[in-house]
């Protein structure tokens, strides 16, 4: 007769048995089960003791998205594979500051127009030899791929971040004063054209100003006019204005902001202070000011990403059901309209070069960002990344939190993206000084003129600091690979 | 000799043992049985004391503790609440307001789930605590949810408005009673917790005296019976003693009966045997000693005639060894050690070392034993491995040494090194079966291999599988990066498809590209594992010169004896397997069958029918119209191939259009349907008021054919085709083919003002970056989305996202495969440009089209 041990050690390695081939099947794709093939593989050979601990430096307000809603995507990685996650929660600053400063992080999520500097500073590292090794891609397709990937992932042809949200810019309008006949009336009589979404920026400041009546206690515009961030609201502005689409640069890296474009777009920026809110100038005033006063009503328009839409639907707002996504207005070049948007914000995923654990680090995000996987911690209320998958325009819960509508203007904004800042070495330093005489400007210091000579001036500054010879290699690069279709 | 001690008389008479005997072991054993009982006793009543005392001091904690703990946990949910809503208020971000009020919404409901049976509890001792918990409990949640509905609201100023006024009193009433409640229970507990204390330490006494009594009486016990038996021991020791001394050996007196006193009897019968037997053993030594003499002498002589012996043979360059008849070996040379590399065997039958290659060496090592074991002379040759992991050839000879009489007396075994003449003899072997880049069998050797193995399975009734491998990218990449590293990249091929191989079966190279693996199989679904097995192994892109190269194989397996019993036979169905693997998409697997027999043979026939019927007038071009999608009026049509067989019939073009471009006839079919379409179109465009798209679909392989711009430039101009009114449809297939040369086309097309469409799309990978980087001027939405638009949410949701991007990026939208009136508005509503289908009306000649709609384009859908 087996003794008891016996006994219990079979049952034990039938039961490891059916969970090692059940659990990985049961809740997550191929992407998601190829990571947890590899980790588990890693732990057999011996190159990585189980138990490990993975260090995740995140921002708060990131821990649901990247660990799921009361922590369910933490403790489905965990039982999967049995390294540890160890959530340090990282300061409200650049993630270039914090990698200087913090150095056992293992995976940080950084902004798209960050990705130059940290890698000109040596503090990510490139995650290309970990896709050949383990044969991932950043598949695009339209069923279930990322989203424009090569936005959000790459620095010329070095890939150096995986693909964790979709920031690209929406314009939000009042449906419901859009569809009141009497509006609609006023609006004829006023303009002699119908009230519609704009498809101009010019046509955008009419419809702010249509609806700019403080009085009743409404402004036109709720777009922020902060100092940190100018550049997010300035930038579909400047490359529209040219076709196929203005360059910051020439090819000798000489700033084109003095063009005839580039000034209307900075009159175009500027136009929107005096239908904003008082104080919209002030310094912080920034998304955190903005949204508020949209969704409870006292502004009729509002750009952010589709994050804001979560929000503007969300129980307790007053525009639940009142307010309507439209696609990003143009300009009127050579007798048709040129339309271009940006990306701005974005939590993706970058590996810190100082990461003890590089390795699982990768094999942990591509897990993270499986369709089933993102699908599970996006479709949750209270998720901090939007979709950036095309799977995810389609998933029901997802739908219900962001409605239909919405995900669909914002699946088409995708087509005309361009990436975010300059895509250069010392972003951080070309967007600064743009960013200060933005708001110069827009506190009516300086006109528009001045402020696009300003920092112009700045920029040749910067460029010399930096080296014109390397930043125009560069330069080079980041066209050859974002060079739009003519 | 000396014959065994007699016990004398006295000895050998048993002595009467009485009845009532009581003999040490009975004695011993009562004793333990007696101190045993009393300890277990001791310890019973001890440990029923012991568990009593600590199972009343641990019921009185825990009736303490529960109702401590369970208001602590409150206390610590009241508090987190707390903490959140303070929080609340100062989130500096408003996108994390919403997991602020999930995460507070939680803590209510765990609260409220949590306070529910404490308050039931609670209610039995202190109901009017119960009661005003719950009161400012319900008061504290209500201003909760309205502190949440504030957070949806994005209203931070109304909700610290709320926490720092309403809450806060909330909270502190419901802290001040659960702190109450604390100090109540802790009072009680203590004092429960002293008594319980007490009353432990009183059975602790208790048993401590007891346990001190029972091991003093098993202690004054054991002295006794103790010091009784060493006395008498110690007159056996004595008298032993004296008798190894050779002293006094007087027996010994003997008392009492028990096993003691059957010991001293025993000694002194063995001092009777002891004296008697030292008298003999002292006569017996002298003798031993003369015959250990003579021996010795004998022995000198015969080592001194073997030595002389050895001697002889020492200095022979061959290694000499000589064994027995018993195979015992007697001696081995100098250069026995050398050649073998190692000590001479004491048994010639393991005198065989290890053989390199035991597979081949096997008949040798038979016949040498067999030779050994009938005492034959014999020779042969074998490789050999030396201890040191070092190889090598030796011939071996046996040799029996006979008498007189013709019995085997000796055995001779001479051992020579051979090595330097079998290498120069396998270098030339090599050379005429290997291929001398990847060290593989060359197509003879893989013949013969595959000859061999076809017999053995059809000896044993088993089965083989023929694996025909060509890489699918190999020529591109060789003369990208040049024949050196084409060369690498076959010899990393060669290493990865030997990885995933047994070590039995066979790889091959056949030449160029081509490798061929022959694999022992039970069943046909083995060779369906290892051929997946071989596609994983090219995943991993190559790594040649510091860059990377992806090259995927293609694969076609036959199966002995079900496709075959001839190697040739075998190999070309693997082949024409192959080749359908290839038309599959590459980077995969086919199996031969009857049907790939059939369908080449039946190709071969269609594509000869194919080759005449140009000029037999059977191919035609018809028609299909295109409408627009916000009025129905006719915008142009596509051009669709048609043929018609005088025996077969009209041919489906998914059948023969295939056909036409493996075969390259493609090329001046469509240059003719171009003609055709072309020629047509200039004559309807007038009926349609100046405004006629025709469409016409542009192959793989027209695109890689020399001239096709310049032969559409010379249609457009010769039908004076204005601007944007020929459309060139693609598949996405082509796209990844060769995307840099089909761009440099499409946009030398653009020039031209012929615009390119994206066909099926949705179908392949339908990547929005081909979009982007290909200057399309239309995509056609594939049938299979529209088909199931009413039906399929999905479906619906992607044909919305392509018309909104298509829209984005500027391109015209063209719908295909319209049936219903309700795909036709839904398309038409979501903005689609152009719509095609039956609904319309089918693919028609050029005459019946005339008539239909040339005639009258203004014709709707809908009402006809």
């Amino acid at each position: 007769m087996p003794s008891r041990r016996f006994l219990v050690l079979l049952l034990a390695t039938v039961l490891g048995a059916i969970g090692a081939l059940a659990a990985p099947a049961a809740s997550a794709g191929e992407q998601a089960y190829k990571a947890v093939a590899a980790v588990r593989k890693l732990i057999a050979s011996g190159q990585v003791p189980a138990g490990s601990r993975l260090t995740l430096g995140f921002k708060q307000g990131n821990v649901n998205a990247f660990l799921g809603s009361e922590l369910a995507l933490q403790k489905e990685w965990e039982s999967l594979t049995g390294i540890v996650l160890d959530v340090h929660i990282v300061p409200q600053q650049p993630i270039r500051e914090t990698l200087r400063s913090t150095p056992d992080i293992d995976i940080a999520v950084a902004r798209n127009h960050e990705y130059p500097d940290l890698l000109a500073d040596g503090l990510i590292t490139e995650i290309g030899p970990f896709m050949a090794e383990y044969g991932y891609r950043f598949d695009d397709n339209t069923t279930e791929g990322y989203i424009r990937p090569e936005l959000q992932s790459k620095v010329g042809e070095r890939t150096v971040a995986i693909p964790a949200d979709g920031d690209v810019v929406l314009l939000y309008l009042r449906r419901d004063l859009m569809e009141d006949p009497q509006e609609q009336a006023a609006f004829r009589k006023t303009t002699g054209h119908a009230l519609a979404p704009p498809k101009t920026w010019t046509e955008y400041e009419e419809l702010v100003r249509f609806f700019h009546r403080p009085a009743q206690g409404l402004y036109g515009a709720g777009e922020e006019r902060d100092e940190e961030g100018a550049w997010m609201y300035w930038t579909p502005r400047f490359l529209s204005s040219a076709a196929p689409h203005a360059e910051l640069f020439d090819e000798q890296m000489r700033p084109r902001l003095t063009t005839p474009g580039a000034i209307a777009a900075t009159e175009s920026y500027l136009a929107l202070v005096k239908y904003s809110p008082p104080g919209i100038t002030d310094p912080g005033r920034n998304y955190n000011f903005t949204l508020p006063l949209f969704a409870q009503g006292k502004t009729f328009a509002t750009m952010n990403t589709i994050a804001a839409a979560r929000m503007f639907n969300a129980e307790g707002s007053a525009v639940r059901g009142k307010f309507v996504a439209a696609p990003l207005p143009g300009s009127r070049v050579d007798n048709r309209i040129v339309r271009h948007n940006t990306l701005i914000y974005g939590n993706n995923l970058v590996i810190p070069k100082s990461a003890r654990n590089a390795r699982l680090a990768f094999l942990y995000a591509m897990w993270l960002t499986d369709p089933d996987v993102s699908t599970r911690s996006i479709g949750v209320a209270g998720g901090f990344t939007d979709p950036y998958r095309w799977n995810h325009l389609r998933d029901a819960r997802i739908r219900k939190i962001y409605t239909p509508e919405v995900l669909a203007v914002f699946g088409a904004e995708w087509a005309v993206t361009q990436p975010a800042g300059t895509g250069l070495r010392g972003d951080a330093q070309y967007l600064a000084a743009l960013d200060r005489n933005l708001t110069a400007a827009a506190r009516g210091e300086i006109g528009a003129q001045e402020a696009m000579s300003r920092t112009s001036a700045e920029w040749e500054q910067i460029t010399e600091k930096l080296g014109r010879a390397e930043q125009i290699r560069q330069w080079a690069e980041f066209r050859r690979e974002f060079g739009n279709r003519q | 000799m000396n014959l065994p001690h007699a016990p004398s008389p006295a000895v050998a008479v048993p002595t009467r043992r009485s009845p009532f005997r009581q003999s040490l072991l009975v004695r011993l054993s009562t004793m333990f049985a007696l101190g045993g009982l009393l300890v277990a006793a001791i310890l019973l009543i001890g440990n029923r004391v012991l568990d009593d005392a600590k199972q009343r001091l641990e019921n009185t904690v825990i009736r303490q503790v529960q109702p401590l703990a369970a208001t602590h946990r409150l206390q610590t949910r009241s508090n987190e609440l707390r903490t959140l809503e303070l929080e609340l208020p100062t989130v500096r971000d408003v996108f994390a307001l919403p997991q602020y009020a999930e995460r507070m919404q939680v803590e209510i409901e765990a609260m409220t789930a949590e306070l529910a049976p404490f308050l039931a509890v609670l209610a039995t001792s202190r109901p009017d605590d119960a009661a005003r918990l719950e009161r400012h409990w319900a008061n504290y949640r209500g201003d909760l949810q309205e502190v949440i509905h504030l957070a949806g609201k994005m209203d931070l100023a109304a909700a610290e408005a709320i926490t720092s006024t309403r809450t806060r009193t909330a909270h502190a009433a419901i802290s001040s009673i659960l702190r109450e409640l604390v100090g109540a229970t802790e009072q009680a507990a203590t004092e429960a917790y002293r008594q319980a204390r007490e009353e432990q330490q009183r059975q602790q006494r208790f048993f401590l005296t007891l346990s001190f009594g029972g091991f003093l009486f098993l202690a004054v016990g054991l002295v006794v019976f103790a010091r009784s038996l060493s006395r008498r021991l110690r007159t056996v020791r004595d008298a032993a003693t004296r008798l190894a001394a050779g002293e006094d050996r007087k027996p010994i007196a003997i008392s009492g009966d028990d096993e003691i006193s059957d010991l001293g009897q025993a000694f002194n019968a063995m001092q009777e045997i002891v004296v008697s037997r030292e008298q003999s053993l002292r006569a017996a030594q002298e003798e031993l000693e003369d015959r250990v003499t003579q021996r010795t002498q004998a022995l000198a002589t015969a080592n001194s005639r073997l030595w002389m012996l050895s001697q002889a043979v020492e200095q022979n360059p061959i290694g000499v060894l000589i064994a027995g008849a018993d195979r015992r070996v007697e001696y081995a040379n100098a250069a026995y050690v050398r050649v073998t590399g190692r000590p001479a065997d004491t048994q010639l039958a393991s005198s065989l070392p290890e053989a390199a290659d035991p597979e081949r060496s096997r008949d040798v090592d038979t016949e040498f034993r067999a030779a050994l074991l009938t005492a034959a002379d014999w020779d042969g040759e074998r490789r050999s491995r030396r201890p040191d992991g070092s190889e090598y050839w030796e011939h071996l000879r046996l040799v029996a040494m006979r008498t007189e009489q013709g019995r085997p007396e000796h055995l001779l075994l001479m051992r020579e090194d051979i090595t330097e003449r079998r290498t120069q003899e396998e270098k030339v072997a090599y050379q005429a079966y290997y291929d001398s880049l990847t060290a593989l069998p060359n197509r003879t050797l893989a013949l013969d291999r595959l000859q061999q193995a076809t017999g053995r399975a059809a000896r044993e009734g088993t089965m083989c599988a023929v694996m025909f491998i060509d890489l699918d990218n190999f020529k591109q990449i060789n003369d990208t990066i040049g024949h050196v590293a084409g060369d690498e990249l076959l010899c990393q091929a060669a290493v990865r498809l030997r990885s995933v191989i047994r070590a039995e079966d066979t790889v091959a190279r056949l030449g160029g590209d081509e490798f061929l693996i022959i694999l022992g199989v039970a069943q046909a679904n083995d060779a369906d594992a290892a051929a997946a097995k071989i596609i994983q192994a090219f995943t991993p892109p190559f790594q040649i010169d510091g860059r990377e190269f992806a090259a995927s194989p293609s694969i076609g397996v036959s199966i002995f004896p079900d496709d075959g019993n001839d190697p040739s036979v075998l190999l070309r169905n693997a082949d024409l397997a192959m080749y359908e693997a290839k038309d599959a998409g590459r980077n995969t697997f086919r199996f031969f069958n009857q049907k790939i027999h059939d369908d080449s043979v039946a190709r071969m026939e269609m594509e000869r029918e194919l080759r005449g019927a140009l000029e037999r007038g059977e191919l035609q071009v018809h028609f299909q119209p295109l409408v627009a999608a916000r009025d129905g009026r006719l915008v142009g049509a596509e051009a669709l191939l048609r043929w018609t067989h005088p025996v077969l019939g009209r041919v489906p073009p998914d059948r023969f259009i295939p056909i036409a471009e493996q075969s390259g006839l493609i090329v001046s079919i469509g240059d003719w349907v171009l003609e055709q379409a072309c020629t047509h179109a200039a004559r309807w465009r007038e009926a349609c008021g100046g405004e006629f798209v025709i469409a016409v679909n542009v192959s793989p392989r027209q695109f890689a054919a020399p001239g096709l711009v310049d032969t559409i430039r010379a249609c457009v101009e010769r039908h004076a085709i204005p601007h944007h009114q020929l459309e060139i449809e693609v598949t996405e297939g082509l796209l990844i083919r060769n995307p840099a040369e089909v761009r440099e086309a499409m946009l030398a097309l653009a020039a031209i003002g012929v615009t390119v469409a994206l066909d099926d799309f949705g179908t392949g990978y339908s990547s929005l970056s081909y979009l982007r980087a290909f200057p399309f001027h239309t995509i056609k939405i594939d049938r299979s989305f529209i088909r199931d638009l009413s039906e399929d949410a999905e479906d619906c949701a992607l044909v919305v996202a392509a018309i909104r991007m298509a829209r984005a990026l500027g391109l015209r939208v063209v719908a295909e495969g319209v049936e219903t009136e309700v795909q036709s508005r839904f398309l038409a509503h979501q903005e689609s440009d152009v719509l095609q289908g039956y609904l319309f009306g089918p693919p028609i000649p050029p005459e019946d089209f005339v008539t239909d709609w040339v005639h009258n384009p203004t014709r709707r859908a809908f009402s006809s």
